[in-house]
């Protein structure tokens, strides 16, 4: 079976706790007053909290978001999903120059 | 990692971003390429992000791909998600896999501290890590008891 570990394991008993983080990336449609609308290759969980990774002139500005609705669509005959995002924070930016808020695009 | 340059094309100029979710999971086997969680969320293959571990106060940070995620059968909404580690770090003392490489370590230094009760690790096959039933000082596995599972028969 392709992609199966071919190195020793070690079984964990009882399981290690840990914490993941994925980095899913997204294109920005549109930014309302506390809504974000994102095109992921992904599907969301509803009510999932997330943080939302901007790249700013000057820093990346980090959003507090959480998920309000994930809906499949299909553009350039792809099937994506479009994502809208609840702002619950946001973050200035690491090296100052931006703002946190506002609109981010086009 | 977050390479957009197609995205960015595709999109005609609308701004891209990352989506960072967290999740919390429990490591059921680890080895230096990868390791199998559980999970209470599924993960698309091929995601990437960083796995996190805290293991005797100490926090061991990872890279990974997401090899294969399938759902347990009667166990509700758990997933089973097979990671594999990306070589993206330095094999710092922080890394995940340095820490994997001192349990190899342990596994062969056996007989240590002779005032702590010994514990037997069983292993089937010799040529994996040590002898058979290597003999580990207690104090080695205090918070984990570890065992060696070998590879499937017949993947290689």
């Amino acid at each position: 079976m392709p992609g199966r570990r071919r190195e020793t394991r070690f079984l964990m008993s009882p399981p290690w706790a840990g914490s993941l983080q994925t980095l899913q990336d997204v294109v920005v449609e549109r930014v309302a007053k506390s809504d974000i609308w994102v095109l992921s290759s992904a599907p969301a969980s509803r009510d999932e909290g997330m943080t939302l990774e901007l790249p700013r002139p000057g820093g990346t500005v980090e959003m507090k978001v959480r998920v309000a609705e994930s809906r499949p669509v299909v553009i350039d005959e792809r099937v994506q999903h479009r994502v809208r995002l609840q702002l619950l924070e946001t973050s200035e930016p690491d090296h100052g120059g931006g703002s946190g808020n506002g609109n981010v695009g086009n | 990692m977050r390479t957009r340059k197609q995205d960015s094309a595709k999109n005609s100029g609308n701004p891209t971003a990352a989506l960072v979710a967290e999740a919390s999971v429990n490591v059921v086997d680890i080895s230096r390429g990868g390791c199998l969680l559980e999970s209470s969320r599924a993960f698309e293959e091929g995601t990437i992000g960083t796995l996190e571990l805290v293991v005797a106060g100490q926090t061991y940070l990872e890279d990974f791909k997401v090899a294969r995620c399938t759902a347990l059968s009667g166990r509700g909404s758990t997933y089973r998600v097979g990671l594999e580690f990306l070589r993206t770090r330095r094999s710092a003392a922080t890394a995940l896999r340095h820490a994997i490489a001192q349990l190899v370590a342990l596994n062969t230094a056996s007989s240590a501290l002779p005032d702590h009760p010994p514990v037997t690790i069983r292993t089937d096959r010799r040529d994996v890590v040590g002898a058979p039933d290597t003999v580990w000082p207690a104090e080695s596995v205090a918070t984990v008891r570890v065992s060696v599972i070998p590879p499937p028969a017949g993947n290689g």
